[in-house]
Parts: structure tokens; sequence; C-alpha cells
């Protein structure tokens, strides 16, 4: 008796699988004319939120596009990456097998996995990530944010010719977004003379970091630089904070992301951070911010004016192409060049590179970011 | 088809971790959680010595074994003074320290960078770049140590090791040494690990430690779980379930911002209720204590 019960459901959970995927073939999408575009983010796991942010963007991104284009509407296709190899390839697969070319993808690590398909699947990645060397894998991957290097030597440069300050400490977290930045940072402040007393490294899922913090202060640096994201961050700057230190903190954009900020709050007053620019008076600005807030009751930063600039120039570089060859589509992307949007004036300039202007800004008390310097 | 043919290659490659788990597990009865150690050190070795010398797949999948080997036999004579629990946290201990040396030793891992641009495997002068080579690639291999393995199970040594399991002052009282037995068990599942490592590697030409954590040695053990240990079939449907079925939740059709979410809820609630109902997987011999 219990064997045919487990028979049954056995046959029932397969039934309903095989009759579901029965249903998506005979319903799967024939239609030409539609732009197929692939977001392959981590919508589980440590960074779900993250990709929620952009998936918020991405859809409002879509729904601009198809209303200006209804002939040649863009179909965004969703998949969990989870942050992990195996997801993001099992993800790409599917996606690809449903006839996409074309992908954005969220991080550092899913890029890197994804880089070397290109060559052999004939795609084009967008790619939301900082890593420098992301965009030397390959030819197809294109960068929809600012590299770490770039942001990295404006902030050096900053603290070493603006702040006038010679030394500094460097705090990061341990994965490769944190060595990255402390990597770019310390090459591009020792390049203008300043020292950097101590690089500490602090752990990725740890929340008391008073024993890094400790370390550090103890070398009495003039300023300290931390690079990190989310709570961890928020950790950090809060942990320092409560020992007094009163000397500059600097970090990148990741201070001001809600899910940072909310951790750290009046303790980030002062934390001096390069962040690329949101041109607030950009035409289409208030009805993305408007649009993203509702969905994600935050406020929308430069991250996401990247994700929705990174959907739409692709989805005009495809149609400028008629969606036709990945080859000419990719010349199309590489060749855009001084383009108006709202993370300012952007390009590739013949490159896979994005050039968008950065600034330095100072978070204050009411939780707002102060320009300091463009 | 290209999903379908990257599922068939992650079954064999988990295939070969798990039937080299259940050696220590299913047949000592030694709950390891080192096998993601064995994995990521057999991955990192072939894909060191691929980008770094003229050596091709045979050797550097060779050097690989024999590291993980050595180490693994290394290993053995410390964590096989314990049983139970205690054999747990030596094993979970390992697992952090490769880890952790993974994750930091950045002038030779890459640290979290981890390596990329790997060279795909060629064999015979042949080089297997497209995926249906690769999955011939996988499957042989799979089924070659299925058969190893099969083997293994029915011979005098496999028997031994069962018998350790089952009561190991009987089985010394027979002139048959625990600490032996078990310690070939430790390093032959070590080995077959870190082959496991070396195929995923070539296979998807880049890697970083992430992919070998401690999350990686629960997955394992999980598939052996649910599956079964003790024979063959346990641990092959226990593969089947655990990579097609969330594969498979991706078909449902959820609304995007939830479905991630919901598919691990129903992910996690099918694996209680069936450990719930079947302690000793779907088609295994032991059951869980």
């Amino acid at each position: 008796m219990r064997k045919l019960i487990w028979t049954l459901v056995i046959l029932v959970v397969v039934g309903v699988f095989g009759g579901r995927a029965w249903w998506l073939y005979k319903h799967r999408d024939t239609n030409v004319n539609n732009i197929k575009i692939g977001a392959i983010l981590p919508m589980s796991g440590v960074y779900g939120e993250e990709g929620k942010d952009v998936l918020a963007c991405l859809k409002i991104a879509t729904e601009d596009f198809n209303k200006a284009n209804p002939q040649t509407p863009v179909k965004l296709l969703l998949e969990d990456g989870k942050y992990t190899s195996q997801a993001t390839i099992s993800a790409f697969h599917k996606l690809q097998g449903e006839g996409v070319k074309y992908f954005v993808v969220y991080g550092d690590n899913p890029s890197y996995v994804l880089a070397p398909m290109t060559k052999e699947s004939d795609v084009v990645i967008m790619g939301i990530a900082a890593a420098d060397n992301v965009t030397q894998l390959s030819d197809r991957v294109f960068r929809a944010w600012i590299s770490t290097g770039y942001s990295t030597q404006a902030l050096a440069n900053f603290l070493s010719n603006d702040l006038k300050i010679q030394n500094t400490a460097v705090m990061r977290i341990n994965n490769n977004y944190g060595k990255e930045g402390a990597d770019g940072f310390t090459k591009a402040y020792q390049k203008n003379g300043g020292k950097i007393v101590i690089q500490e490294t602090y752990p990725q899922d740890v929340r008391d970091v008073r024993s890094y913090v400790a370390k550090v202060l103890d070398k009495n640096p003039d300023s300290i630089v931390v690079f990190g994201f989310g709570s961890g961050l928020a950790s950090v700057i809060n942990q320092i904070m409560e020992t007094g230190y009163n000397k500059p903190i600097l970090s990148e954009t990741a201070i001001s992301f809600p899910n940072t900020y909310e951790h750290v709050a009046n303790n980030a007053a002062g934390v001096y951070f390069v962040e690329p620019i949101i041109d607030t008076k950009y035409p289409g600005y208030t009805n993305f911010s408007a649009k993203y807030k509702a969905q994600r009751e935050k406020p929308a930063v430069a991250i996401q004016g990247f994700s929705y600039e990174a959907l739409r120039l692709l989805a005009q570089s495809i149609l400028a192409q008629k969606n036709t060859n990945v080859a000419n589509v990719s010349k199309e992307l590489s060749n855009l060049s001084n383009v108006p949007t709202m993370v300012g004036t952007f390009g590739y300039d013949g490159g896979r590179e994005a050039h968008a202007p950065l600034a330095i800004k100072q978070m204050q008390p009411d939780g707002t970011a102060k320009v300091i310097k463009e | 088809m290209t999903y379908v043919l990257h599922q068939l290659i992650m079954i064999s490659i988990y295939l070969i971790l798990v039937y080299a788990t259940n050696l220590v597990t299913g047949l000592g009865g030694l709950m390891t959680m080192a096998q993601a150690a064995f994995y990521g050190m057999g991955a990192y070795t072939y894909a060191l010595v691929a980008l770094n010398m003229p050596a091709g797949f045979v050797e550097s999948c060779g050097l690989s074994m024999v590291i993980a080997g050595f180490v693994a036999w290394i290993l053995s004579k410390v964590v096989l003074r314990f049983r139970g629990e205690t054999f747990v946290l030596a094993t979970l201990a390992f697992q952090m320290i490769v880890f952790t040396i993974l994750d930091n030793w950045e002038s030779v891992t890459g640290g979290s960078y981890g390596l990329s641009e790997i060279p795909r495997p060629a064999l015979f002068g042949y080089e297997i770049t497209g995926i249906w080579g690769y999955l011939g690639l996988a499957v042989c291999m799979a089924a070659f140590i299925t058969g190893i393995v099969w083997v293994m199970y029915q011979s005098p040594f496999g028997l031994s090791v069962r018998a350790v399991r089952d009561n190991e002052r009987a089985a010394e009282s027979l002139r048959i040494s625990p600490q032996k037995q078990l310690s070939r068990a430790f390093v032959i599942s070590a080995v077959l690990a870190s082959f496991a490592g070396c195929l995923f590697a070539s296979y998807v030409t880049y890697i970083d430690p992430t992919s070998f954590s401690l999350t990686e040695s629960i997955f394992i053990l999980c598939i052996l779980l649910v599956g079964g240990s003790g024979n063959l079939i346990g641990p092959f449907l226990g593969v089947l379930f655990m990579i097609l079925f969330p594969e498979g939740l991706r078909f449902l059709g959820l609304p995007d911002e939830s479905a991630a979410n919901i598919r691990e809820i129903v992910y996690g609630t099918i694996l209680i209720i069936l450990m719930y109902y079947r302690p000793s997987g779907l088609k295994g011999i032991y059951s869980v204590k």
C-alpha cells in the first residue's frame, strides 16, 4: 500500500512538472519582433535584496522602452543566479534555450563565470559589475557600472590632493570586491605619495569587527578608507564611530545604498564617498524615480540609474541593428559615446568600459549626500 | 537543449562526488564534512597546473588526485582517531582550513577573485570545447567511476568497511583493522572527489572559493541522505532529485519578485517531508542516526 502511495505521489509530481513544461513549450514566444533580454540576478540569498532592486529598474526600463517602441517590444526574462557559479550557468543555459542572446548580469562573480561563455555562445552581456578585469575576459562583456579602478582613483586623488592627507588605513571586506577596491586605491594613493599604514581585511559574514577596528586604530591613521557594502560596511562604520574616532572616513558608493544606510544612519554623517552622478534634471529621471520608490519603497541611487540605463541602451542598440546580428549589436554598443542618460553623459567610446562622471560626496546628518567635488 | 545537457553534466560530476562520499559516510558510517575541501583541492590543483604548466588533462587530473590522496592520508591519521560527532567536527575543521587557504592565499589561488580562463580538456590531441563533447567526457567518467565503485562495494575491501561500520569490535576480532580500512576508504573518497573537482574546473573554466565552502559539503551530504547510502542506487536517486528538483521549480511560473524565496521554501519543505517519511533516504540501506 505504501509503495502504491509513493508511486502515485511520484507520478503526480512528474505529471505536474511534465505538464507545465509541455504548456510552456506550447505557449513559447515565437514572435520574432520581440527583443528578448535575459536578466540573471541574485534573487535569493545574501544578495537577494540587491537583485530585486536591479529587477525593479529593469522592469521600469522595459515598460518605458515598450511604450516608446510598441512594434518591437522587449521581453525581459528573469532567472535567479543565486550569486553562485552553478546556478548562474544553469540560468544562462535555460535562458539561452529560450532564444536569449542578450543578458544583463548583476555581480562580479556571475560576470566572471559567464564571460568565457560569451565567446562560445555568441551572446552579449551587460555586467553590472565593478571588478576591473571582467571586461578583459571577453570582447562581448560590457560594463554597466563604474570599474573599481576608475572610482578608487577618484577617491585616492581626493584624499591626497583635496584633504591633503598623506597616511591612511584601509579596511576591506574579504571578497573580490573588497580586494579590488583596496588594491586599486592603494596603487593610486601610493602613486600620489600617500602611505598605507595598515590594511585590514574583515570577513564577509561577521558583524562584530571591533578587534579589526582596534588593530587599525592602533596605528593612529590620519584617515580610514573602508571597502565593503550592506550591513557589514555599516558595522565597520558604526564600530569605528563608537571609539570616538574623529578623523576623515572614506568609502565607496555602497555607503549611500539604502540597505547600508538603514544600518548606519547618523553614524555615516561626515563620511566621504565616491559615487557616479544621478542627473536629477534628466527628462526621464522623475518618472523613473517615482516608479522605483513606489515599487521598492526607497529612493533610487546611482546603481539603480545604471541598471535602468543598461537595459535601455542595450535595447536601443538591438533595435538599431534590427535584432539581427549579435556582432553588430556589440559594435553598436561599443560605439556609444556622449549619450545623455540619467547617470550623466555616458559612453563606451569604442571599448567596453563605461565612462560616466563621478562625484565625491559627503553623507549629511539627515541622510542626504552633499556633493563636495565633481 | 544546452540547458538539459548542462544538467546532465552536473549530474555526472555530482554522481562522482556522492559515490566518493558514500564510501566514508555510507559504507564506513562516518559523516564527513570535508568532501568539498577535496573537491576544491582537485579543482584548484587542476586549474593551477593547466594554467601554468604544459600539462594535459590526464597529467593535471593525475597530479590533483595524487595530492588529494596524500593530504587525505595524512588527515586520516588524525581524524580517524575519532568517531561520531567528534569525527564530524574534525572534518569540519579541515573544511574550514582549506576554504580559508583558498580564499586568502591570493598569490597562488587568486583569493576571492578565483582563477579564470582555465583551459578546456584535451584528450589524445582532441580539445573538448563544445558542450556535447564535454557531456561525453563527463558521462563516460561517471560511468567508469560507477563501475569502479560497484566493484569496490562487492570486494573484500567493501565488505570489511561495512563490517567496521556494523561492529568495530567484531570486525577487529576477525582481524580486520578498522583504522586501516577506514583510512583506505577515506583516501579513495578524497581521490575521487578531487577528480570531480578537475571535471568541474575544466567545464566552467572559472573557479572561486565559494564553490567549495562548507555549504557545498552539506549539500553533498544532503544528496546522500535524501537518496540513501550504502548502495549504488540511493546516491544516484539522490543526485537526480537534488539537481533536477530545484531546476524543475524554475518552471513553476511564480511572480518574479517572490519566485526565488517561494522555491527555497518549497524545496526545504519537500526535504523535511522526505526525511520524515524516508529516514533511510529514497533507496538507502542505512538510516540517519
